[in-house]
């Protein structure tokens, strides 16, 4: 009543002040003046605002003491409401005469404006009994009406009384003075007539006719025609479900009587109700709370709200049952939609699909915060609703998706037909609702998240496949290139190959080149080497010796001419035997030209030539190898050899010469023998003699480290045996080594 | 027959033809004499012991010790010791060798009878004896680098006629560092090739056949 009243109130300042400002527009206006109510609210709107003089006389008929001055008036034609100003507050039966001039208001025509004067008083004029729907209809606006019904509510506000009287389906609000306790003590449930003016209230901007409300000026209005039963509270109790079933004396004016446990309150609205039939619901404008589970009684009017029973303007109190707190009924969809359970705490399984949080401003009905939980059970959705002061963590923190049990008041919705179209949960607490299952993992949101993973690693996967093919693709080019690097690279290697071959080749043919050169070197050099030697050992030896010989040849020549003539003599011998060595040397030198040297054939060849004329036999014998024999060595055994011949065919007379070779890895012996006459070697001729034969054969084998045995007795021939030491097996006899030399 | 003050000489060389000829020059000479003949170093410097001579001729070259060798060991027992020598061999080496082993003098044996008797007198009475073509050939010395030791070794190899490889073998050295050895070789004896450079080895008397 409180909340329609204030809501009526602000309706009637809005109309007010528009009213005054579309007066000061028509101020000029002048015309015929109207001089009765009627005929202001007889104005069409446009000449209504036109500011037409208005000059009346009547009698006040409502004035709140908090209009501010404003106040309806009546004369014979009707009623009419002055927009008054002035501060001053007639009173109801106040006759007063008004000047001012019309207005078009926010709904009927208005004067505004006005001039006051008051003539006197007066009684009320007559009220005009109408019909309640007449009423509600906006026609008597401003008219002083009676109207009859029966009173549901009769509350205090401030210092007038509220009046709920419903008739006909209709509920007028009325405001009176407050008549005595006992009066109002008897009001609720009681048939009366109310007398007062009505009061539109309208949307001002569309003149629409909003509702009415009646301002009954005194409590002389009030008349009360038949008394309400007896306390309800003292009927039998029916039971909540029964309310709206048959019964034969049912009347919508009577009250029942309730009682039952408390299961939900939402405080000055209403309560819920459960006992053994059911669930009721209680619509109540007491505010003092109960908690769910106190047993309470309640006494109100039986109504029908959208198909659904419900106990209205019903007033309540605790009884003295001990608390019992209330079990929440497990019941399957189908008994809803059958409509079963309405207002009755009920206890149902839903998957949440959905939730939302709405702020205090969206919430008609309560502060703070409603979260609305959108439920679906197998064939229908439903929401579960539950007002906190502030936001609920728990309820937020339920994943959608969850299957979830909730416990609440039901509230069904129904269709003209019974049939019911929805319904809805409210939730008393938070407790109420228990998470049965948490989301499948395919919630919407997982759902989202693993297509946004699946997308990814697909997207991963194809950049890979595309990188690994073109991977794929590099480490096919790079093939090819290496296998035509390959290719390449053998090719070079192929002419590489037959390059070296050739190189080879021509290597070899330089190194056969090389080598020639190298044994051409050393035959040079052998050559050189032996004859240098040679010709130090015999030419330039018995040359200095013939110099010498002929240098005392020169000095004796006059004193000693018997001394000089010797030395002469030794001189021509040493030239022949010079002779002889240049001979050999030479010889030797052609025969060292070819390249299979032999001393035993070097022997046997000079020996045969030696002996060629004198029809000595030569025999040579030879023994072991000769590999091991330097140069020098052969070429000084080839001499003495040579000599030893010599000296035989020279001296021996001999028939044969044998000659014996013999060679072993340390020494190599060479031995003439001839069957001659043989000589005695004490009292030979020597080489002061003039005959270098058998010196040559000595000093040679000094030369070479040897040692000599000249054996001979006359008669039985001559033996040279020569014995000479191989001392270096590399062969290094012919080149002695600086320490020997120096 | 005895003379007095007499240069009492000993006469080493293995050819007996040139040492009948020295000997019979020595003893036309009024104040010379042969005290002793060898024929090779040992008995030389056997002989010197024996009859401390005044003056030693020696045959640079002769078996068993050269006439070098014998000089420097001659001379480390008597530094008094006077000696010639007479050789056949003119290389710049020999008779750098000869001198410094404390030969006196050095003659030459293709010039025996103009310098034989004087380099003898000229010896004994305490002088040096340089012929000028052998003063003239010991100045050209010092146009050649020395060879070391280990190069010496290498010309002696190279004179057998070894090739590279062979003297890398003998050497127990690579075949890299005989080439090097012989290149060095080449330079220091002014020479173009390796029988050229033996060729030359002998006559400066580096090496000996």
């Amino acid at each position: 009543m409180t909340q329609e009243k204030k809501h009526f109130s602000s309706r009637l300042a809005l109309v007010f002040s528009f009213f005054l400002l579309q007066s000061q527009v028509m101020s000029a206006h002048a015309a015929t003046t109207l001089t009765n109510a009627a005929d202001v609210l007889a104005l069409p709107a446009k000449e209504a605002s036109s500011g037409i003089p208005v000059l009346v006389n009547g009698v006040v008929t409502a004035a709140e003491t908090n209009w501010n001055g404003k106040f309806f008036m009546q004369d014979a034609s009707g009623g009419v409401y002055v927009d008054n100003r002035t501060k001053t507050q007639p009173r109801p039966g106040d006759v007063v005469e008004v000047s001012g001039i019309s207005h078009p208001g926010g709904y009927a025509p208005v004067i505004t404006k006005p001039h006051l004067k008051k003539l006197g008083t007066a009684p009320l004029p007559e009220a005009k009994p109408i019909t309640i729907d007449r009423l509600m209809s906006g026609a008597e606006d401003s008219q002083r009406v009676e109207i009859s019904g029966i009173v549901h509510s009769a509350q205090l506000s401030g210092t007038r009384l509220g009046i709920e009287l419903v008739s006909g389906g209709y509920r007028v609000r009325a405001f009176a003075p407050i008549p005595a306790e006992a009066v109002r003590q008897s009001l609720v449930g009681a048939k009366v007539r109310l007398r007062g003016t009505a009061a539109a209230a309208a949307n001002a901007d569309l003149r629409h006719f909003v509702t009415v409300t009646l301002f009954i000026p005194q409590t002389a209005d009030i008349i009360i025609d038949e008394a309400a039963p007896t306390n309800p509270f003292d009927d039998p109790i029916m039971s909540l479900n029964g309310i709206a079933q048959f019964r034969k004396d049912r009347s919508p004016d009577n009250q029942v009587h309730v009682k039952g446990v408390v299961t939900y309150q939402r405080k000055g609205e209403d309560i819920f109700l459960h006992d053994e039939s059911g669930g009721l619901q209680v619509k109540t404008k007491l505010a003092w709370a109960v908690a769910p589970g106190d047993a309470v009684e309640a006494v109100g009017f039986p109504a029908v709200e959208n198909y659904l029973p419900v106990l209205e303007d019903a007033v309540f109190r605790k009884t003295t049952d001990p608390r019992v707190a209330p079990q929440p009924t497990n019941v399957m969809v189908g008994e809803l939609q059958d409509g079963k359970h309405h207002a009755d705490l009920i206890t149902l399984q839903g998957r949440l699909i959905d939730r939302l949080i709405r702020g205090a401003g969206q919430s008609t009905n309560n502060d703070g915060i409603q979260t609305i939980l959108v439920l679906q059970t197998t064939n229908s959705v439903f929401v579960a609703e539950k007002n906190s002061s502030e936001e609920n963590n728990f309820l937020t923190s339920i994943p959608i998706g969850s299957l979830v049990e909730v416990s609440g008041i039901c509230l069904l919705e129904s269709g003209d037909n019974g049939k019911i179209k929805s319904f809805r949960l409210l939730l008393p607490t938070s407790h109420d609702i228990r998470i049965v299952k948490k989301p499948g993992w395919l919630t919407p949101q997982h759902l989202l998240v693993s297509l946004a993973i699946v997308f990814a690693v697909m997207l991963v996967a194809i950049s890979w496949t595309v990188m690994v093919s073109k991977k794929n693709l590099m480490l096919k080019s790079l093939v090819r290139e290496k296998v035509a690097a390959q290719d390449e690279l053998q090719q070079a290697h192929d002419q590489l190959e037959e390059r070296v071959k050739e190189r080879t080749a021509q290597l070899k043919v330089e190194m056969t080149a090389r080598k020639e050169s190298e044994l051409q070197f050393r035959a040079v050099l052998t050559e050189r080497t032996r004859l240098a030697q040679e010709l130090h050992d015999t030419l330039e030896q018995t040359l200095t010796g013939i110099a010498l010989q002929l240098d005392l040849v020169a000095n004796q020549f006059e004193k000693k001419p018997d001394s000089a003539t010797h030395h002469l003599k030794l001189a021509r011998n040493l030239m022949r035997q010079s002779q002889v060595d240049l001979h050999r040397s030479v010889w030797g030198l052609r025969s060292r030209a070819e390249e299979h040297f032999n001393l035993g054939n070097a022997l046997l060849t000079s020996g045969q030539q030696l002996t060629d004329q004198s029809g000595m036999r030569i025999e040579v014998e030879t023994s072991g190898a000769a590999d091991s024999l330097s140069e020098i060595a052969e070429e000084n055994l080839l001499r003495i050899g040579q000599e030893a011949i010599t000296n035989a065919v020279k001296h021996s007379g001999a028939q044969t010469v044998k000659i014996q070779l013999e060679l072993n890895p340390k020494r190599v012996t060479l031995q003439i023998k001839d069957d001659g006459k043989g000589f005695v070697p004490e009292t030979c001729a020597g080489p002061k003699d003039g005959h270098f034969g058998l010196l040559g054969i000595r000093e040679r084998t000094e030369r070479l480290g040897g040692q000599v045995w000249i054996a001979s007795q006359p008669g039985t021939g001559t033996s040279i045996r020569v014995e000479i030491p191989i001392h270096l097996p590399n062969g290094d006899q012919s080149l002695p080594s600086p320490a020997e030399v120096s | 027959m005895k003379k007095d003050f007499n240069i009492r000489i000993l006469v080493a060389d293995d050819h007996y033809v040139v040492r009948m000829g020295v000997i019979a020059i020595i003893n036309n000479e009024p104040d010379m004499e042969v005290v002793a003949e060898a024929t090779n170093g040992v008995q030389a410097i056997e002989l010197f012991h024996r009859h401390k001579p005044d003056l030693v001729l020696l045959d640079s070259r002769m078996p068993l010790k050269g006439g070098v060798q014998a000089a420097k060991e001659i001379r480390r027992q008597s530094d008094s010791a006077r000696i010639l020598m007479l050789t056949a061999f003119d290389g710049d080496e020999d008779i750098h060798k000869a001198l410094d082993a404390g030969a006196q003098g050095y003659v030459l044996k293709s010039s025996t009878g103009e310098q034989l008797v004087p380099a003898l007198r000229a010896v004994a009475a305490g002088e040096n004896w340089i012929p000028k073509e052998v003063a003239a050939r010991l100045a050209k010395r010092k146009e050649f680098e020395p060879l070391t030791p280990r190069e010496l070794e290498v010309l002696h190899e190279l004179a057998k006629g070894l090739a590279n490889k062979q003297i890398a073998d003998v050497m127990n050295i690579s075949q890299h560092t005989a080439k090097g050895y012989l290149k060095t070789i080449l330079t220091k004896l002014h020479v173009a090739d390796r029988t050229e450079a033996v060729t030359v080895a002998i006559q400066r008397g580096l090496i000996h056949i």
